[in-house]
């Protein structure tokens, strides 16, 4: 008997982020969760993240499992509404960046706005800790005009940058004794998740109340032992149960628009198997499964 | 001065047991058998090479145990005075011949290997290879039990991070590494509700479950192991699998441990058992009659470190250790 009965699913040539449709801006309707690359690596070489992360997606994405029938969280017994998937995940590509005209920062920032204005929620990936905040800038820029400013939660072993002006609304999750924390209206750190994660993630989302929210998860918040990520080594960063748990809390607030950044596909060894960005993005599907409403409810308990 | 450290050959045999043939196995002795096939594997290949991997490292394992013992260990565990078996009772029967572009050869090879182990009365133990080989050396005991004993009937024990209870894949139909479970349940005397899962975790098809379910088999998952415990997972385990049975089988896929332990593997998962909880699992599994034991899906290209296949030939050590072991007296 032959081995092979029917063609492979494409795992070559060009692969969007989760599987999603290739659009252009204008496309774009609200509801949809829009993914675009940053190739920009200013220490390591996250230049390479978006292409890692659209690679490893194409095995991740449980809503566009054929096998799966019925996707299921063994873990949580709640099932995914596959079909309330469908058209909302999308991948613009690579941002463009004409760097004689302006640098790299405002182009993230004018592209997050413009998704952002039609409704549309943007996933940035690749580049460092300093283009997610600038991602979170164009949130700002696309509310602008709205009674509420938005806010901010910067997940990294150590905040390097902030948003620019007042700390309304910036929250920090990190290792503790960082400096830059106290730029932070609201410093928590990953030990606070960890002695009680209910009044940690209760802060936190009473700190942003109805505020539209920018995730930035850097990749140093990770632990290292999932498989090291980023340039620096964290051995007390954020395990994966823990990460899973908090983007699921976090997918039920006003997420607004998101960015990965920090990951650098090629550690020397471990990119091999590139198994922290595989439950990287394990982690990142739950919290749009989250955001998108797309989880059922729980089931009965297991055994 | 130096130290011989004796020759470093490149056959090696699984826990530095003997090689033979069928015929030369005796009752009471274990059989290993080879499955270097990843042809069944859909995506991340590199299991073949498994079967190799362990042979040196289990009988690293056991050399090491030999010098440091001199044949005499005190196992800190049980507090007892412990003797290594004999190298004769540890049979390597060598690898079944794996034909990649004939998925029925392969599995009438593998199954040929562990049903002539039954018939002789060993335990066969069948190291693959992707988790597809996991369904002939099952169907080969299955079909030797039915020769044998035709009433008899046996459980069955899954420790993996995945279900593999696919029908088929699109793309590979009836026979790859997410079917060898439902492969394994439609054997006429694997009793189907007698089936336990353990070590389940992430994304899996809410059909399967409920089927799963629906005939009465039982499935924990990674957070029912933490939650409940995995000694005690364990022993809920071999209670089901042992109702109306008296023997069952058992699968070990490395896949079920958290890939922060265990990289080496094809499919990894969200697992989060950690390598104590795997060997408290098998600690109790040890105990149980087993008619059967495969462990499956080490990939050793996958692990530029090695330590996939040294953690895979400690939780193999694990259950078989009354084989490999023998208890002399205690210690105070």
């Amino acid at each position: 008997m032959s081995l092979r009965i029917e063609p492979l699913p494409r795992m070559a040539g060009h692969l969007p982020f989760m599987r999603g449709r290739l659009v252009r801006i204008d496309d774009l309707v609200p509801g949809m969760v829009a993914a675009f690359g940053v190739r920009a690596g200013r220490d390591a070489r996250t230049d390479l993240a978006a292409l890692a992360m659209r690679e490893t997606s194409a095995y991740f994405g449980s809503h566009f499992n054929a096998n799966m029938k019925s996707a299921m969280d063994i873990d949580q017994r709640q099932p995914l509404r596959s079909a309330a998937m469908a058209g909302a995940m999308v991948d613009l590509g690579d941002i463009e960046v004409d760097m004689a005209a302006f640098g790299l920062d405002i182009a993230i920032r004018q592209i997050v706005a413009r998704i952002c204005r039609r409704g549309a929620i943007p996933i940035m990936l690749g580049g460092d800790q300093a283009d997610g905040v600038s991602a979170s800038a164009g949130l700002g820029e696309a509310h602008a005009e709205s009674p509420e400013s938005p806010a901010l939660v910067l997940i990294c072993a150590a905040p390097r940058a902030g948003p620019a002006g007042t700390a309304d609304g910036f929250c920090t999750l990190s290792q503790p004794l960082r400096e830059n924390n106290r730029h932070a209206g609201l410093a928590l750190t990953f030990q606070d998740l960890r002695k009680s994660f209910e009044c940690a993630v209760g802060m936190m989302l009473d700190h942003f109340g109805t505020k539209p929210v920018h995730v930035a998860l850097d990749a140093s918040a990770i632990a290292s032992h999932w498989h090291a990520t980023h340039a620096d080594a964290g051995f007390d960063g954020l395990s994966l149960s823990e990460c899973r748990a908090l983007f699921r809390r976090l997918g039920r607030a006003n997420i607004a628009s998101l960015s990965i950044t920090g990951l650098d596909p090629t550690i020397n060894g471990l990119s091999l198997v590139k198994t922290g960005q595989r439950l990287l993005l394990t982690a990142i599907l739950d919290l749009i499964y989250a955001r998108l409403d797309v989880l059922g409810p729980r089931l009965e308990p297991g055994p | 001065m130096t130290t011989p450290i004796g020759f470093s050959s490149p056959v090696r045999h699984f826990f530095a047991g003997e090689p033979a043939g069928i015929a030369a196995l005796r009752p009471g002795d274990t059989a290993f058998i080879g499955m270097p096939s990843d042809a069944t594997h859909t995506s991340r290949i590199g299991a073949r090479f498994g079967p190799r991997a362990l042979r040196h490292e289990t009988s690293q394992l056991m050399a090491a145990l030999r010098r440091e013992g001199q044949g005499q260990l005190f196992d800190l565990a049980t507090g007892q005075i412990c003797r290594l078996t004999p190298c004769r009772k540890l049979v390597d029967l060598g690898d079944a011949a794996i034909d990649p572009l004939d998925v029925e050869q392969m599995i009438r090879s593998i199954a040929g290997l562990t049903g002539g182990a039954i018939r002789q009365g060993a335990l066969p133990v069948a190291i693959g290879g992707d988790h597809f080989n996991s369904y002939p050396a099952c169907l080969g005991v299955s079909e030797a039990l039915m020769e044998c004993e035709p009433d008899a009937r046996f459980g069955y024990i899954q420790i993996d991070g995945h279900l593999d209870f696919c029908d088929r894949l699109a793309a590979w139909g009836p026979f790859n590494h997410a079917t060898n479970a439902r492969r394994c349940s439609e054997l006429p005397n694997l009793r189907r509700e007698n089936m336990v899962w353990i070590g389940i975790a992430g994304w899996v098809d809410g059909n399967d479950v409920s089927e799963i379910e629906g005939f009465g088999g039982l499935i924990f998952s990674a957070e029912d192991v933490h939650r409940i415990g995995a000694r005690e997972v364990a022993r809920r385990a071999v209670a089901h699998a042992l109702r109306n049975c008296d023997r069952l089988y058992l699968t070990m896929d490395v896949d079920a441990l958290d890939s922060g332990f265990l990289p080496g593997t094809g499919s990894i998962v969200h697992g989060e058992i950690t390598c104590r909880q795997y060997l408290d699992l098998l600690e109790v599994f040890a105990e149980a009659p087993l008619c059967g034991i495969d462990m499956v899906e080490v990939s050793p290209p996958l692990d530029p470190s090695g330590r996939s296949e040294a953690i895979a030939a400690q939780l193999l050590f694990e259950v078989l250790r009354p084989r490999l072991i023998t208890a002399e007296g205690a210690q105070a």
